[in-house]
């Protein structure tokens, strides 16, 4: 990625990251939604601030914010993330989107948590911890926060997982239903979606008792281009490919990478023709 | 007298520009309106200081940097001991007429500036001081 940050402030910076069709590194929109990414931080190199995030308690799509590179140890990172979840300075009176989401500073001891700035303790150290009721700082036992005010870590535990579905998989999109006449085996295809790394396609039939069971097992799997098609290889118990309608339907689902790890999306089921 | 300042720059209009400026002149005894005005910041402490303003509003969202930063990159305004230095308002990045200025104040020593202080001045504050603003760093 080309972007030249000299002569540059944070503020332009953060404008350029997050708004889109700008022709300044408008690329990071279509990365973040192939890796359904929910934040996007990019690290720059500018000792004006440690960084800026670009809003306070935001939606999906104000879910960007800058990084020095040498503030990493600084915790900036994670200050700007608790920036974007709703998380607010401890010098910072405003009592929305949480009244408890503040940083704390203890000046008897002279420590700071993440969201706490330096100028309110002449710049004390800052400890790699959130404000919070449920731990004390462990060398001194002495509060890191308090219920009213602050305590950043019931903000970041409320707001996980509205930050988990910021950007939510594409549904699959089927090319062609399940359809198969006599002798044929059922087959179908659908369009790959954006930043999915894997599908799994499976069936589901009903039983004669009500129940239902779910097998993915013995599909045969092509792909052409970004169509993927599959064709189910099993006949049923009684010998007969697999009913459709009433009796079992098929599903695929997506898998998409989520801390390098692939996800399943929801389930899709494709309509049976026959 | 904000409104009428407001106003002077979302409407176009020599009456209502004079208006406002007459309605400066009258509240804050000065002749200088706010957005073009400029902060002197006057150097009360015994080492260099470095000033970062900022826009209250975006402070809210900056993470500041705590130092030490060498002193030739630093990007902030220094003023030495017993000096002074102007600072316009309009360089301060989203500063509105109305809004207060946050001032990160670094004590510079040995070639580096670390952070030692920060004042938030509201916007009549700056009027009554007659953008005035004297800085001083607590103790080492």
């Amino acid at each position: 990625m080309s972007y030249s940050e000299a002569g540059r402030t944070y503020e332009t910076m953060i404008t350029h990251l997050q708004q889109p069709n700008d022709q300044n590194i408008d690329i990071v929109q279509s990365w973040r939604d192939s890796q359904l990414a929910a934040v996007v931080m990019m690290f720059v190199s500018n000792p004006q601030y440690c960084g800026i995030a670009s809003g306070i308690g935001v939606s999906a799509g104000g879910a960007y914010a800058l990084t020095d590179i040498s503030c990493v140890p600084n915790q900036t990172f994670a200050h700007e993330i608790g920036h974007l979840a709703g998380a607010r300075h401890d010098n910072d009176a405003t009592q929305s989107p949480f009244a408890y989401g503040h940083g704390y500073v203890d000046t008897q001891q002279a420590f700071r948590t993440i969201m706490a700035v330096g100028t309110s303790c002449g710049n004390c150290a800052r400890l790699n911890r959130w404000s919070t009721i449920e731990q004390t700082e462990p060398s001194t036992g002495r509060p890191l926060g308090n219920a009213s005010f602050s305590n950043n870590t019931a903000v970041l535990r409320l707001r996980a997982t509205s930050f988990r579905d910021f950007l939510t998989p594409s549904p699959v999109s089927f090319v062609s239903q399940v359809n198969y006449g006599a002798g044929q085996r059922p087959r179908f295809s659908w369009q790959g979606v954006s930043g999915a790394t894997n599908y799994t396609a499976f069936r589901c039939e009903t039983s004669s008792w009500g129940g239902s069971s779910c097998a993915s097992l013995s599909f045969s799997y092509s792909s052409s281009g970004n169509t993927f098609q599959v064709e189910d290889l099993m006949r049923t118990l009684s010998g007969a490919y697999p009913p459709c309608a009433k009796q079992g339907r098929y599903y695929v689902t997506s898998f998409h990478p989520v801390d390098g790890i692939a996800q399943p999306s929801f389930s899709q089921p494709v309509v049976c023709l026959q | 007298m904000l409104d009428a300042l407001q106003a002077r720059h979302s409407i176009s209009g020599v009456v209502v520009g004079i208006l406002a400026l007459i309605g400066s002149v009258s509240c804050s005894g000065s002749s200088t309106d706010p957005l073009n005005a400029s902060l002197t910041l006057v150097n009360r402490a015994a080492d260099s200081v470095g000033v970062i303003a900022i826009d209250s509003a975006t402070a809210t969202r900056v993470d500041l940097n705590p130092g030490p930063i060498r002193v030739d990159v630093f990007l902030g305004t220094v003023v030495a001991p017993g000096a002074q230095e102007t600072l316009d308002l309009q360089q301060i990045s989203g500063y509105e007429v109305g809004r207060s200025v946050s001032l990160a104040l670094y004590r510079i020593r040995s070639g580096s500036a670390t952070l030692a202080h920060g004042m938030n001045v509201s916007s009549d504050l700056l009027r009554k001081q007659r953008f005035r603003v004297e800085l001083n760093l607590p103790s080492p």
